[in-house]
């Protein structure tokens, strides 16, 4: 297990060394750099800047530098905002985005998993054709869509929640439903469809032939069966969730690691680009890699 | 079957809308009329007009054919490639199985942003461009139904009698696999349109979507935001139009895959 584990390991961080210099060299491909954009810099500071950051080399030597930088578990520098460094944009908006995913997710797993066990239980009654409706409708709606609708009702129109900005609990409220809708209704019917799958295995009829409730048998008998399958859709969902969405931050106004990934790309900003990606990767494999040994621990029949 | 039905009802209605269009009304997507700008919907402009005066009803069906046209063809792609990477992954040796199976894993990973804007610089704005942008990692996600399938279906035993007759690969692909896959790939392509269309509205709402005159949905959402608060049909109407699209697709998605899991 633990050589499995070393193993895979190494495969992760083999990964991420491609997906890196992909990204290097694709970064560097895009015409222009840092400092030739609308910045009014005379060509005399330009030129100062670009060797200052070692932007006047061959990118072969660029790129080895890069990678020894990162060795160190050096990021680098912003090449686009002065003292600002990559690790402390991580440090400044990460916690912002993973806040506000992780209030997103708490949100779509209680509510899918509640909608989920409600649609089982009465099943062909009016509960579940609602579910049903619900989660049709929902699935189709982009988050994007979403988040400009609540702003704009609850927001505008109403004015029952702030309609912007970030610092109160009020003001994360729209912005964590928008990014929850759509992980809720798929949770809610991937969960269901599992559970009405599990309900008809061998040891469910024994359940109920000993005479539990049917609420007994789904929860304690059926649900721990179903969840496991819901844990292979949260692996990536949670890296993606937590990295920030850049147009529900950009609605909302949340200075979040989405907005600067964005603009990091617009303003040929290499070194934060790079840095987000690589800890986008990360956190993507991580996730994926964690979920999958909670899967095998939780379920040895899985190899 | 009702799901399959109010889908395709849906679906064909609004294609037929935004293809008689010209018939529908007499204004052309890019006439301006500066003097009616702005103007709430009514029987004349049946979607009201934007900050230029132009007909945004018109504007709309245009843009239904536009991000149609981009996510078929965006679709189409990925089908192609997905399919070849998907077989070629699973049926393969076993080195390979890995090698493609990382590589998959890898590319999931590359930001498509960048690759977007990268191909925007290289080709320039445009209607090829985007479907390029869209199709250049939205194989993926084929490809990965595809070998992930095709792995299930070599346990089936089925497949274990063909392989011990000794049929060859080409064969078993295309007596064996192919009948079976079908359906799935259905349900992934009736899956990739609507999240192709969502896309090419990110890469609108990022400036890097289509060039005035012409519009797509996402880009006249887009522009609708900005005057939500005075003129809100300017952002319903497109928005609207976006998610009836996608309810459509997602509708027949969703009643093939209920046919095919009832088989």
């Amino acid at each position: 297990m633990l050589i499995h584990i070393l193993k895979k390991i190494a495969i992760l961080i083999s990964s991420l060394w491609i997906v890196i210099t992909i990204t290097f060299f694709l970064v560097h491909a895009l015409p222009g750099d840092p400092f030739t954009p609308e910045l009014p810099l005379s060509e005399e500071v330009a030129a100062a800047m670009r060797r200052q950051h070692g932007l006047d080399q061959p990118v072969l030597v660029q790129y080895i530098n890069y990678l020894k930088n990162l060795a160190q578990g050096e990021l680098g520098p912003s090449m686009r905002y002065e003292g600002q460094t990559v690790q402390g944009i991580i440090a400044s908006s990460f916690p912002i985005s993973a806040l506000l995913g992780m209030q997103a997710l708490l949100i779509a797993v209680t509510a899918g998993i509640s909608l989920g066990i409600v649609g089982t239980l009465r099943r062909g009654g009016w509960q579940e054709k609602g579910i049903l409706l619900l989660t049709t409708l929902g699935i189709s709606l982009p988050s994007a869509i979403l988040a400009i609708l609540l702003q704009y009702f609850f927001g505008f129109k109403w004015e029952l929640l702030p309609i912007a900005c970030w610092g109160s609990f009020a003001q994360t409220l729209l912005p964590s439903l928008s990014l929850a809708a759509i992980p809720t209704v798929s949770i809610a019917r991937f969960f269901q469809s599992r559970l009405v799958e599990v309900l008809q295995q061998d040891y469910i009829l024994i359940a109920r032939s000993k005479g539990l409730s049917e609420m007994r048998t789904l929860i304690f008998h059926a649900m721990p069966n179903a969840l496991l399958a819901v844990l292979t859709y949260l692996g990536p969902l949670i890296a993606h969730i937590l990295m920030g969405s850049f147009i529900v931050e950009k609605v909302y106004a949340i200075p979040g690691l989405g907005q600067w990934f964005v603009s990091s790309i617009s303003n040929n900003d290499y070194t934060v680009t790079m840095g987000l990606t690589l800890f986008y990767g990360a956190l993507l494999m991580f996730s994926t890699f964690l979920f999958d040994l909670l899967q095998y621990w939780l379920d040895p029949r899985r190899s | 079957m009702k799901k399959i039905k109010i889908g395709a009802v849906l679906f064909l209605l609004i294609t037929l809308t935004a293809l008689c269009a010209p018939l529908l009304s007499p204004h052309l997507y890019h006439e301006t009329h500066l003097a009616i700008k702005n103007t709430a919907p009514s029987t004349l402009f049946l979607f009201g007009t934007d900050e230029l005066g132009r007909d945004l009803f018109v504007r709309i069906c245009f843009g239904v054919r536009i991000s149609l046209l981009i996510s078929l063809a965006a679709s189409g792609i990925d089908l192609i490639i997905g399919l070849t990477y998907g077989t070629l992954a699973a049926l393969s040796g076993r080195r390979i199985q890995i090698l493609l199976g990382r590589l998959l894993e890898i590319l999931a990973t590359v930001p498509n942003l960048l690759l977007a804007t990268f191909l925007t610089i290289l080709f320039g704005c445009g209607i090829r461009t985007i479907i390029i942008a869209l199709s250049i990692t939205g194989w993926i996600g084929m490809a990965r139904m595809v070998r992930a399938h095709i792995w299930q279906l070599q346990t089936e035993e089925f497949m274990i009698a063909a392989t011990s007759l000794g049929a060859s690969r080409p064969h078993l692909l295309r007596y064996h696999l192919l009948p079976h896959l079908f359906d799935s790939i259905l349900v992934t392509v009736s899956l990739t349109i609507p999240s192709s269309i969502f896309a090419e509205a990110f890469l609108s709402f990022l400036g890097l979507g289509v060039q005035a005159p012409l519009a797509s949905l996402g880009s006249m959402a887009n522009e609708g935001i900005v005057s939500l608060r005075y003129y809100p049909w300017r952002f319903f109407f497109p928005a609207g139009t976006i998610y009836l699209l996608i309810l459509s697709l997602n509708l027949l998605a969703d009643g093939l895959q209920e046919r095919r899991e009832r088989c």
